[in-house]
């Protein structure tokens, strides 16, 4: 038996460690899994971690979380990534203000929507990348007023624009993720490029129409980018070609989740806690991860291809000629 | 006593954060059968038992 002295000491030695390494560590190429910068800092522009970081950049993000799979299927298309936030540098440190909201406990049996918190809020680029599981930073297109893009955040965050639970991107005194990006954007310049219909699948109708959100659009993250040359892509677990795998994984997903398909079938709400995915998907998405280790010499085109095989396997086989009602 | 009352409480508010009304809890919490769901695989072995049974007189 184990003496339990020994074995407490060694449980503490062990959590020192961690904490030391986690606390202590710069991201980096030490660090994270992916971390791909693909631009070149300009001459006394500032270097985070071979990262060059200018004022106006966009960052956008995705956890890979039940919550973004709803966010994502909430929405036509499928598009890579549902955050997107402004970086800006302030005294030499880069920063990105973002436009978050928050679910607060409630004992009223309200939609939702009406149970969601939060605004514009500040945070170092550094807590950035270690809480997102994918990030993408872009350039905004030439001729972006990086400065006005950068006074837009700022002062947003200073007047607490409150959260825009409803995504209604008429209104500019609330504001969504993307939403807020693309009024700092057209701040400095930059048209938006296209939004994105709701799903007309009819669980999703249901559900909208619950929480109240009547917009027939969305600006997706992607399409505020579509113009911009990508600075890098980064994940602290995620090999780059476990990367291109989640959205393969994504984009499947979405594509089987045709008008007549429940959201039931790819998540589900325990009576306690948030959404989780339905364990056939949570399967999926834990093979595929598995075996994209060992693809990152793979093509783009091959990834898709193998996911699909991979989504056959363990959702089943799907063909679109299937569905009556798309 | 204390912490079974903040139990309570706990729990009550986390229910409530969560209540769906049926129509809502229809698409959310419930699923389609193998065949018209396009996220469940359908069984191999339940098909192979079903056909290894034989057929009703």
């Amino acid at each position: 038996m184990t003496n339990p002295t020994r074995r407490n000491r060694s449980l503490a030695t062990a959590l020192a460690a961690g904490l030391l390494a986690g606390g202590c560590a710069t991201p980096g190429p030490a660090t994270f899994a992916t971390w791909q910068v693909e631009a070149v800092a300009d001459e006394g522009e500032v270097n985070f971690a071979g990262i060059p970081v200018r004022s106006g950049q966009i960052v956008v993000s995705e956890q890979g979380s039940a919550n973004s799979l709803f966010l994502a299927l909430l929405v036509a298309e499928d598009r890579p990534y549902v955050h997107s936030g402004i970086v800006v540098v302030e005294d030499g440190r880069p920063v990105v203000y973002e436009a978050n909201g928050r679910m607060q406990p409630s004992l009223r049996t309200q939609p939702l929507t009406q149970n969601v918190v939060g605004g514009v809020r500040r945070l170092d680029l550094q807590t950035f990348l270690e809480n997102n599981r994918f990030v993408a930073i872009y350039d905004p297109p030439p001729g972006a007023d990086r400065e006005r893009i950068a006074r837009y955040a700022r002062e947003s965050f200073m007047e607490r624009l409150p959260f825009d639970a409803w995504f209604d991107r008429t209104d500019p005194s609330k504001v969504y993720c993307s939403e807020f990006t693309a009024l700092a954007l057209a701040a400095g310049g930059v048209a938006l490029q296209g939004t994105s219909p709701m799903n007309p699948n009819d669980s999703v109708t249901v559900i909208l129409a619950w929480l109240g959100i009547t917009t027939p659009d969305i600006i997706p993250p992607a399409a505020i980018v579509a113009d911009s040359s990508r600075v890098g892509l980064f994940s602290r677990r995620d090999s780059p070609a476990q990367v291109e795998a989640w959205f393969a994984v994504k984009a499947e997903l979405h594509r089987r989740f045709t008008r007549d398909q429940k959201l039931g079938n790819v998540l589900y709400l325990p009576p306690l806690g948030g959404l989780k995915f339905q364990p056939p998907v949570a399967a999926f998405m834990a093979a595929t991860n598995a075996a994209a280790a060992d693809w990152d010499d793979l093509a783009p085109e091959e990834i898709d291809r193998r996911v699909r095989a991979l989504a056959a396997r363990e959702l089943g086989p799907f063909e679109p000629a299937r569905v009556a009602l798309d | 006593m204390r912490t079974l009352v903040l139990a309570a409480s706990m729990l009550g508010i986390l229910a409530g954060c969560i209540h769906l009304p049926p129509e809502v809890a229809a698409v959310v919490r419930e699923t389609d059968p193998p065949g018209h769901n396009n996220f469940l695989p359908e069984r191999p072995s339940a098909q192979a038992a079903d056909s290894d049974k034989p057929d009703a007189p």
